[in-house]
């Protein structure tokens, strides 16, 4: 499928993405199971950091997957899979924070932090990832989204505005007012 | 990253902490085979009605609110409307008409659903969201 694979050197082999979403455009069950192997972790983590709740981070995990392999149409290898992944995650998260708010469950605010795990996991969390993520909560929706893409995945703006729909510039200046509203709580 | 200084690093470092024990915790194989699973069993040619089951998903959990709009003012349904059509708007015209046949056949069944959709529309009947669906069906 052309039309999914970033621009590559002449000859160069198609990513293994690329190559995984083609075969299972061509009926291979097996290559879709591969792709959500390669990448739930650092979705759920991306995930669990914009609010999601552990229980609830599976279910919104196969949702996302299940949205982006109905849309891989839609997908023209304007980023890598994983960030166009993340970004349709973020949807699935805010459409179920909504779903969440209507039906007067836990307020999302209090939901954001991690607390499962065990005692070990916890004490190596430490005060700085609590304080972030209260931090995070206070934050528009696309300042969060632009800061966790950045620093807990590491993209690039360039990628990172491609998934977003919007400018490398504006991604810059979202990032850096996250940043500086989020000092004040984590450092 | 071209951001340095030691309190960026330290919210980088934060920021990749944040969340990796329930990453850890998901059962990626099982996350794997539902998908699949349910890859195989939503062919695209079912997305129309998946659609439509979405838009009543939408209007269940939105019932309450809906609800009392039009309890507060009977003139102001078009206010209701607006409540639910941010969800609602990727709907034809003909999906819509379909969502109206399925209320049309279910309303008989003396309001026989889910648990949670029995809370959530206590008091919002079958005709007030075929008067809802209508209002955005112009």
């Amino acid at each position: 499928m052309e039309s999914m694979t970033l621009p590559q050197p002449a000859g160069a082999k198609p990513s293994p993405d690329a190559a995984l979403i083609a075969a299972w455009q061509g009926g291979d069950e097996q290559a879709a199971a591969e792709l959500v192997r390669r990448h739930a972790r650092p979705l759920a983590q991306f995930l669990a950091g914009a609010g999601v709740p552990e229980a609830e981070l599976e279910d919104v995990v196969q949702e996302t997957f299940i949205r982006a392999f109905r849309a891989l149409g839609g997908f023209r290898g304007q980023c890598r899979f994983r960030t166009w992944l993340l970004a349709i995650g973020a949807n699935v998260a805010r459409d179920q924070g909504r779903r969440a708010a209507r039906q007067h469950i836990v307020p999302l605010d209090d939901r954001i932090l991690d607390r499962g795990g065990t005692p070990q996991e916890l004490a190596e969390a430490g005060e700085a990832v609590d304080r972030l993520a209260r931090g995070l909560r206070t934050l528009p929706r696309l300042q969060r989204e632009v800061f966790l893409l950045r620093a807990q995945q590491g993209l690039e703006y360039a990628e990172i505005a491609a998934a977003l729909k919007t400018s490398a510039g504006a991604a810059r200046v979202h990032y850096h007012h996250a940043v500086k509203r989020l000092k004040e709580l984590v450092a | 990253m071209n951001d340095n200084g030691l309190d960026d690093r330290a919210l980088r470092d934060a920021a990749r902490r944040l969340g990796t024990g329930a990453a850890a915790r998901i059962d990626v194989e099982h996350v794997a085979a539902r998908v699949v699973r349910r890859l195989r069993e939503t062919p695209a040619m079912r997305l129309g009605w998946l659609r439509i089951a979405a838009a009543v998903a939408v209007l269940v959990g939105g019932g309450f609110a809906v609800r009392a709009v039009i309890h507060d003012n009977a003139g102001s349904r078009t206010e209701a409307a607006y409540f639910v059509a941010d969800d609602l708007n990727d709907l034809s015209a003909e999906e819509l008409r379909e969502l109206l046949a399925v209320l049309d056949d279910t309303s008989g069944l003396g309001g026989v659903g889910p648990a949670e959709a029995a809370s959530d529309l206590t008091d919002l009947d079958a005709q007030q969201l075929r008067d809802v669906l209508r209002t955005l069906e112009g």
